[in-house]
């Protein structure tokens, strides 16, 4: 009888369990249907408010505009160049750095360490770093892209962790005595044995470039290196209503509109690739912060 | 002698991560401090003038008004959006089926930029045709103007706990996984129910990572900038002005360099202090399991 009971109030607390996390998910998930569908919609539909979760009406009228714009393609080839290269350049920064400051032996790894640490308070400020990148002459190069961001202090802090927790003292003994230098040794067997927090950092390198948006802003001044974000923050502007025109009321509506409408299309096709790629490596994503939070 | 070779090569590794902090974080957060003392338009004036940015950072009413909207995203950044967090840890870490799903579900609006995520809350507040004023109408009920003086800041604050809640929500699920079920075993027997569960076992056993989620939540919250820029630009009447894009504002706008430095001294210094008194606060006893 009493086991029966209990086992009841455990149905009805796992069934209250599920609602709840299901209301969580509508309020994660709602928002990003609801821009999907309006970007596929008519610009009448969505001004109106008829749009709930279905386009209604379908229409390709926001990509239209936005694929017409002669630099889409440029920006999108941009920032895939810009993806891949900082990445690597990130990942190779990061494990360079991460390595020396995770070797127990290694004299002076807690002073550098601290200053490491410390950065992560603070950014250098707009200014300053700007007219360093100006002097530099990177100003309005690929390198004003890749370089100032070579490497994120928190991810060195996860790498390190984890080849302290994974790469075992022993190991780097043995390969001394082989005569294994330390260079032959990350190559050889710190890469290999940290493939996994390897995949995670480059997820996350990867996405901040192709979301960053702020450095091109101020570094890049070409539109042959402007990146996807730029392009697209663009092509907004360029849709804007000029107040100094005169026109019909209707004319004016089917703007306004039209406005709004690409600023669903262009949500969708900025996040685009990373909406396709990211049910596929979700699990990396999670599995990086875990690393980073909780040894760290 | 061999092992001072192996200490050059390895410091050499070394280098390259230490010159780029050093030039482009270090420099200029000192190229920062030291212009914080001057009058300065960027380029061709330049005068020392002492502390006077400070005294008059004292006086700025638009800087108490940004300090005081940085303290209430602080806030809610620790207390609703690791709280939220908290709770749905604990409810996704207790169903068996389908907990994966959910955890990749809210996750995801991490991945998203900040500006995509601003540009469609901007969307859902406009008065025409978004999408809160249609929701009201739709329940027979008057369009409201979502963006005033009064409601600005918890208007830009919403997105900022939407689009974090997923991150602390995993660092605290995987926390909470990590605890052996056997702790839980005699309580079990002495009938304890969920609630009790959490407050008396999982909260102190986790205690320690909400403590890394409460600093990583302060430190978070004095770097919003991209997403209050998107939807008010710090408006209406610097209703949603935040110390970042006061920041912004002040050397980007109006050219007055040597006074943007001093606001970028002032944000380094709460992030210091702040994090230092909640590390200092909220420590107990570790408990070892």
């Amino acid at each position: 009888m009493d086991k029966k009971v209990i086992a009841n109030s455990d149905k009805a607390f796992v069934m209250c369990n599920y609602i709840f996390l299901s209301i969580v998910l509508m309020v994660v998930l709602y928002p990003l249907i609801y821009i999907v569908s309006s970007s596929f919609s008519s610009t009448s539909a969505v001004v109106s408010g008829k749009v709930w979760f279905l386009p209604v009406e379908p229409s390709l009228m926001g990509y239209n505009a936005i694929f017409k714009h002669p630099h889409i393609w440029i920006g999108y080839k941009n920032s895939l160049i810009y993806m891949v290269l900082g990445t690597s350049i990130n990942i190779i920064m990061t494990i360079l750095a991460a390595y020396p400051l995770s070797r127990k032996e290694f004299v002076g790894k807690n002073a550098i360490m601290a200053l490491f640490v410390f950065t992560m308070l603070f950014n250098g400020g707009l200014i300053p770093t700007y007219l360093l990148v100006n002097n530099l002459g990177l100003t309005n190069t690929i390198w004003a892209m890749v370089i100032p961001n070579a490497m994120a202090v928190w991810y060195v802090i996860i790498a390190r962790t984890y080849f302290q927790t994974t790469i075992p003292d022993e190991l780097y003994e043995a390969a001394v005595i082989d005569g294994c230098r330390d260079i032959k040794f990350i190559v050889s067997i710190v890469v290999p044995l940290s493939a996994p927090i390897i995949a995670v950092l480059s997820l996350f390198y990867a996405v901040g470039h192709w979301n960053s948006y702020f450095a091109a802003l101020i570094y890049i001044k070409s539109e042959k290196l402007y990146p996807l974000q730029i392009i697209l923050r663009n092509i907004l502007i360029q849709n804007e209503i000029d107040p100094n025109m005169l026109v019909d009321v209707r004319t004016l509506l089917r703007q306004q509109g039209m406005k709004d409408l690409l600023k669903y299309s262009l949500i969708v096709v900025a996040s685009l690739p990373v909406l396709i790629i990211y049910p596929f490596v979700q699990k990396y994503f999670v599995k990086g912060i875990m690393v980073g939070a909780l040894k760290g | 002698m061999k092992h001072y070779q192996n200490w050059l090569v390895i410091s050499l590794f070394l280098c390259p991560a230490l010159l780029l902090i050093v030039l482009f974080l270090y420099y200029p957060f000192f190229m920062s401090f030291f212009r914080s003392f001057f009058k300065w338009d960027g380029f061709f004036t330049s005068e020392f003038i002492g502390l006077a940015n400070y005294k008059r950072m004292f006086m700025d009413t638009t800087i108490h008004k940004a300090l005081k909207n940085t303290m209430y995203l602080m806030f809610l950044a620790c207390f609703i959006q690791v709280g939220i967090g908290l709770i749905i840890a604990v409810f996704t870490d207790s169903i068996s089926k389908g907990a994966k799903f959910y955890r990749t579900v809210f996750f995801f609006p991490i991945v998203i930029s900040s500006t995509a995520i601003g540009l469609m809350f901007k969307l859902f507040y406009v008065y025409d045709g978004g999408l809160l004023n249609t929701l009201l109408n739709f329940l027979n009920l008057e369009s409201v103007v979502w963006l005033t003086e009064k409601s600005a800041m918890t208007a830009v604050a919403v997105p900022v706990i939407w689009q974090y809640v997923g991150f602390y929500f995993v660092i605290l699920l995987t926390a909470i996984g990590r605890i052996p079920d056997d702790i839980y075993e005699s309580a079990y027997l002495d009938g304890i129910n969920g609630f009790e569960k959490t407050i008396y076992f999982t909260i102190p056993l986790i205690w320690d990572v909400i403590k890394v989620c409460f600093i990583l939540a302060i430190t978070g919250a004095l770097k919003v900038f991209d997403l209050i820029y998107v939807i008010t630009q710090g408006g209406p009447l610097r209703a949603s002005e935040v110390l970042g894009t006061y920041m912004y504002q002040k050397t980007f706008v109006d050219y007055r360099y040597g006074y943007g430095s001093t606001i970028a001294i002032l944000i380094v210094v709460l992030g210091l202090v702040i994090s230092y008194l909640v590390n200092r606060h909220l420590r107990r006893e570790e408990v070892t399991y």
